[in-house]
């Protein structure tokens, strides 16, 4: 298992450098086929995943394609899904609580530490309120459809979410001062461990960067 | 509404990037944290806005949920979607780390216009329900225009090849403006009715 904070640092290096160049060579794919052999087992639904996410870049490379770009649209195309693909890779399946984790460890500070950790927490807490809303619509026999009073059901939803939402922050609010929180952010000792996948990892990415052979694209 | 991985010009993510990044240092060196409670919990919603599905037709679209967002926190609505369009990128593969600048100007700073449509939809005057409601109505569908504005102009700037593209993106985000809109306008009004201390 790759650490969070090195894929989440690796992810950033990767994209902006794939985004910005102007050539797609064969040593971009070396951090892609590693970490393709660690999620080996998950492969088919990583690639399940790319095809849908590439609705907007198709739509994107006909538009070029209209314009008589082929060049162009090659190069969207194949930097888009690079991106992407290394993306997926990396977080597929991976615990929402671990990428708060992996934030903090990039040392970006206590404030979004903080925010990140309680965001987590807060989506964990909102998505069950949510289907336990959908449920009781359910239960209630809501006909799924294109009406007036389905869109106020649904705003009545979004709005008992804020609601709830905005009563669980004041609570939290309340304890952070009840317990005399200083602003420091403390993680469990060896949460994060470091291994040699990390920097296996760490070298493809810079590898593949530096040395540029093998132009696709 | 995002832009995705790969599509733009160096000449656009690096501006976007740097302009981002600065606004969000600035917001988060001024941010008491006593407020990081509420920012997370609105950074959350705005997360789980891509789990609601909206029947539209024959097909269904998910909220945004922004100009809520924006209503409430105000400029420091910047934050909260910062934490969640950088979620959405890590977790769906939903725009992304290089254009998350891009993404972030787009999405979040027009929000902060739904601030103050809520302040002066509690200002007394003649018809006030009805300019209530036209208030709350904006809420939602303002910031979604600018936003695919936007989104539309970031492409005509990337290059002549965008044109159908920009043009495409924002005739498909209106049915979206109109949703949020009506949604925005029946969530304020139930607030309004259950908590008027919330929208103050």
């Amino acid at each position: 298992m790759i650490n969070p904070s090195i894929s989440i640092a690796c992810f950033t290096v990767f994209s902006f450098f794939v985004a910005l160049s102007g050539e797609i060579y064969l040593t971009h794919f070396l951090p892609l086929i590693f970490l393709g052999l660690i999620k080996f087992r998950y492969i088919f639904e990583i690639l399940k995943r790319l095809v849908f996410l590439n609705f907007f870049i198709i739509l994107v490379v006909i538009s070029v394609l209209l314009a008589d770009n082929l060049n162009l649209a090659l190069l969207i195309f194949a930097r888009s899904n690079l991106i992407i693909l290394f993306g997926l890779l990396s977080f597929h399946k991976l615990n929402s609580y671990s990428i708060a984790l992996g934030i903090s460890g990039l040392g970006m500070g206590n404030k979004t530490s903080y925010l990140f950790y309680f965001c987590v927490r807060f989506i964990e807490i909102g998505k069950m309120d949510f289907y336990k809303f959908k449920r009781t619509l359910k239960a209630r026999n809501f006909n799924h459809k294109t009406s007036i009073f389905v869109y106020q059901t649904y705003a009545n939803l979004v709005a008992m979410l804020f609601l709830s939402a905005f009563k669980k922050s004041q609570m939290l609010e309340k304890t952070m001062l009840v317990r005399g929180f200083d602003g420091k952010f403390y993680k469990f000792q060896n949460s994060i461990k470091f291994g040699f996948c990390d920097i296996l990892l760490i070298i493809l990415v810079f590898v593949s960067l530096i040395l540029r052979q093998g132009v696709l694209v | 509404m995002h832009i995705s991985e790969g599509v733009l010009k160096p000449e656009i993510i690096i501006p976007a990037a740097v302009v981002a990044g600065v606004w969000v240092a600035y917001l988060l060196y001024r941010l008491n944290f006593k407020d990081i409670p509420k920012i997370a919990c609105m950074s959350a919603i705005f997360f789980i806005a891509s789990f609601i599905h909206i029947p539209l037709g024959p097909t269904s679209i998910h909220l945004i949920l922004g100009g809520l967002v924006g209503a409430f926190l105000g400029v420091n609505a910047i934050l909260a979607i910062c934490v969640g369009l950088l979620l959405q990128a890590l977790f769906f593969g939903y725009g992304g780390i290089s254009v998350l600048g891009v993404n972030l100007l787009m999405i979040a700073v027009p929000t902060i216009f739904a601030r103050y449509f809520v302040k002066i939809s509690f200002k007394e005057r003649k018809y006030q329900k009805i300019y209530q409601y036209i208030c709350w109505f904006l809420v939602g569908f303002i910031p979604l225009l600018c936003s695919s504005l936007i989104l539309s102009g970031v492409l005509v700037l990337n290059g002549k090849e965008f044109l159908a593209i920009s043009g495409l993106a924002l005739a498909a985000n209106f049915p979206l403006m109109i949703i949020e809109g009506i949604i925005s306008l029946f969530a304020i009004s139930f607030i309004n009715r259950v908590n008027k201390e919330l929208l103050n």
